[in-house]
């Protein structure tokens, strides 16, 4: 926890300096009224305030690890790879391709082995899914490229 | 007006969508790690080309079910399905252990009924004379209502208030993202196009609630459900209703009155309640053994915050809770901004999702009485199987939104920040608290300020503004000085046990 804590105070710290450096390039003030650059100035303060309180309070913190970046774990991060990767192949192919693509890998990598149960999930997912916003909610899925 | 409002909520559409909302909040709701926000993140896509009214009760009814659904799991697997359940577990496990889980499932399903309906009562009584009054605000009393909503956040950090303060000021600063309304300058947009209207809702809270809880539940991926009690019929004897009806009376006012106030919810409700109830029963050591009152109490006080909580939202535009601050969101995607206007300009559509909250609390009467085979059922769903299902519904309800790709990366990056905050232990609703209420309170504030010639004394000459900022002062300091007390008690404590 502590070196989370460490993380995500010091990425805070980093967001707000960002926000200072640039609010300073809008007006503080029009006229009597506070302009665009008011908020971001006082909320970046505020924010890098509390990161340094974080960090001064989490010396105390356990220093256990929360196992994130752990072997065991490392099933969320292929699993948003995968992901990820479908969101470029909804781009290219569209949605009717990438999508059984998409659950046919994600399910086979969450150890569903019998392959007719994984083409049916895969395909009656993915035909339910356009069925219903294409047709019914009339909403445009990715066509893709072709 | 009765009339219309008759014809629009018994039309087939808004009944579908009641009946719909309801059975996917129930699933919802039961299945342990899965939450009624996620819910109402998840189904948010699927009512943006539906009349407002319609989708709204979609979503309303995924509300009004996935509050009570989280009871079933509470009873059948000492698991509550929502934080909600919490309290249910208590008296609901001990009926099954007994083999009565039939018993517990049906006193907690009128006790919900019970508890929403009274709520209802409430919410149709309260809602429209606390809008007349909000008519006469104007912008320093709407800067002040917004701050009193943002301070809220020090109320719904839970148990870490410096990261939920954290949270919030991270979500007041993704709020200035987008084109400043008064100078109509560019801030932090980096010349895009797609960010000058200011970062989406939808996405950021599909990803916050949805994708972030897939990402949690891969690391119990295979941690399977098993109901083992036997279902049958769910109606509960004439006898244990006769026991129940006072508590349930008493569970859903004090749960409509915890809902009404912004940041207390459901689990906190059920919890006093059922405290309330062992206080004033002849035999509080029965409680936590399986008696009925054990089950009613927190399940209609749960229940009772529902319509609690949409007082202040559709009145005030303030959400409570992370149900209504989604809820909120949608609103604002069916252009109709919650407050006071809302109750002049679309008055149909308030007394039909008033009228339909009602009947969306008889559908889950129904339903919890008739279908719990079935939901039993849908919380066996393997989770290897489900979750790549929920992924999915998060890819396309981002992209229908706007029909853009860029809502599925805002969407995947607040899953993957979500999923490290929360592992974090920081909480995610003040984040979407500040993003809706942020662009509120500057734009306010300033519009104020250029009323008074740059004076801030207007916020002190306007009494309800006032009341509103010492409100915002009083709800934010109490959390900090709580905390700080609790610390400096419990340091003084473990001083007087080491010199003992």
């Amino acid at each position: 926890m502590k070196k989370m804590n460490f993380g995500i105070a010091i990425f805070f710290i980093a967001l707000s300096c960002y926000v200072l450096i640039s609010a300073q390039s809008f007006p503080g003030k029009i006229g009597n009224v506070p302009g665009p650059g008011y908020f971001p100035t006082i909320l970046s303060c505020v924010l890098i305030a509390l990161s340094l309180i974080l960090i001064l309070t989490s010396r105390e913190a356990s220093d256990a690890p929360l196992g994130i970046f752990s072997k065991g774990n490392r099933i969320v991060f292929v699993a948003a790879g995968v992901t990820l990767a479908y969101f470029g192949g909804l781009l290219i192919f569209g949605f009717l391709i990438a999508t059984p693509l998409y659950l046919v890998a994600i399910l086979r990598y969450f150890k569903m082995t019998e392959w007719r149960s994984l083409i049916l999930t895969s395909g009656i997912t993915t035909a339910a899914s356009y069925a219903i916003f294409t047709t019914i909610l009339e909403v445009q899925l990715p066509s893709g490229m072709f | 007006m009765m009339m219309d409002v008759l014809s629009n909520v018994m039309s087939w559409q808004i009944l579908l969508a009641i009946f719909c909302g309801v059975a996917a909040g129930i699933s919802i709701g039961a299945m342990p790690g899965l939450t009624s926000t996620m819910g109402i993140a998840l189904l948010m896509p699927f009512t943006f080309q539906l009349e407002p009214a319609v989708g709204m009760m979609l979503l309303i009814g995924e509300f009004v079910g996935a509050i009570y659904g989280g009871s079933i799991t509470a009873i059948m697997i000492n698991t509550p399905g929502t934080p909600s359940a919490a309290a249910t577990v208590l008296d609901g496990y001990p009926f099954t252990k007994r083999g009565e889980s039939c018993r517990a499932l049906g006193i907690s399903t009128v006790a919900s009924f019970g508890g929403g309906i009274i709520s209802g009562i409430f919410l149709i009584l309260i809602a429209p004379q606390l809008a007349e009054i909000a008519l006469k605000f104007s912008a320093p009393e709407t800067f002040a209502l917004a701050l009193f909503g943002i301070s809220i956040i020090a109320s719904i950090s839970g148990k870490n208030l410096l990261k939920g303060l954290m949270s919030g000021v991270l979500g007041l600063l993704l709020a200035l993202i987008g084109m400043d309304n008064i100078s109509g300058l560019s801030r932090f947009t980096f010349d895009t196009v797609f960010l000058m209207n200011g970062l989406s809702f939808i996405p950021v809270m599909v990803g916050l609630f949805a994708m972030s809880q897939c990402f949690m539940s891969m690391e119990e991926l295979y941690h399977e459900v098993k109901v083992t009690a036997k279902i049958t019929s769910a109606i509960p004897s004439l006898a244990d209703l006769k026991k129940i009806l006072p508590t349930i009376l008493r569970g859903g006012v004090t749960g409509t009155m915890i809902g009404i106030i912004p940041g207390a919810g459901g689990d906190i409700s059920a919890f006093i309640s059922y405290d309330m109830e062992r206080r004033l029963s002849k035999h509080p050591e029965r409680f936590g053994t399986g008696i009925v009152e054990g089950i009613a109490a927190p399940e209609s006080s749960n229940n009772g915050t529902t319509g609690g909580a949409l007082i202040p939202l559709l009145t005030l535009g303030i959400p409570g809770d992370a149900n209504t601050a989604v809820m909120l969101g949608a609103l604002m995607v069916f252009n109709l901004t919650p407050g006071p206007q809302l109750f002049v300009e679309q008055s149909l559509v308030v007394n039909t999702l008033f009228a339909g909250f009602m009947i969306a609390n008889v559908v889950m009467l129904i339903m919890g009485l008739s279908g719990v085979r079935i939901f039993s059922k849908i919380v066996q769903i393997p989770r290897p199987v489900l979750v790549p299902i929920v992924m999915l519904m998060c890819v396309i309800g981002s992209f229908a939104i706007n029909g853009n790709y860029l809502d599925i990366i805002v969407m995947f990056m607040a899953g993957i920040f979500g999923y490290l905050l929360i592992k974090g232990e920081f909480p995610l609703s003040p984040i979407v608290l500040a993003l809706i209420l942020g662009p509120m309170a500057e734009g306010n504030l300033r519009r104020s300020l250029v009323m008074s010639h740059g004076d801030y004394s207007i916020f002190l000459s306007h009494p309800i503004a006032a009341t509103f900022i010492f409100a915002a002062v009083v709800s934010l300091i109490w959390p900090i000085a709580k905390h700080l007390l609790n610390k400096y008690s419990m340091a003084l404590r473990a001083g007087e046990m080491q010199r003992k």
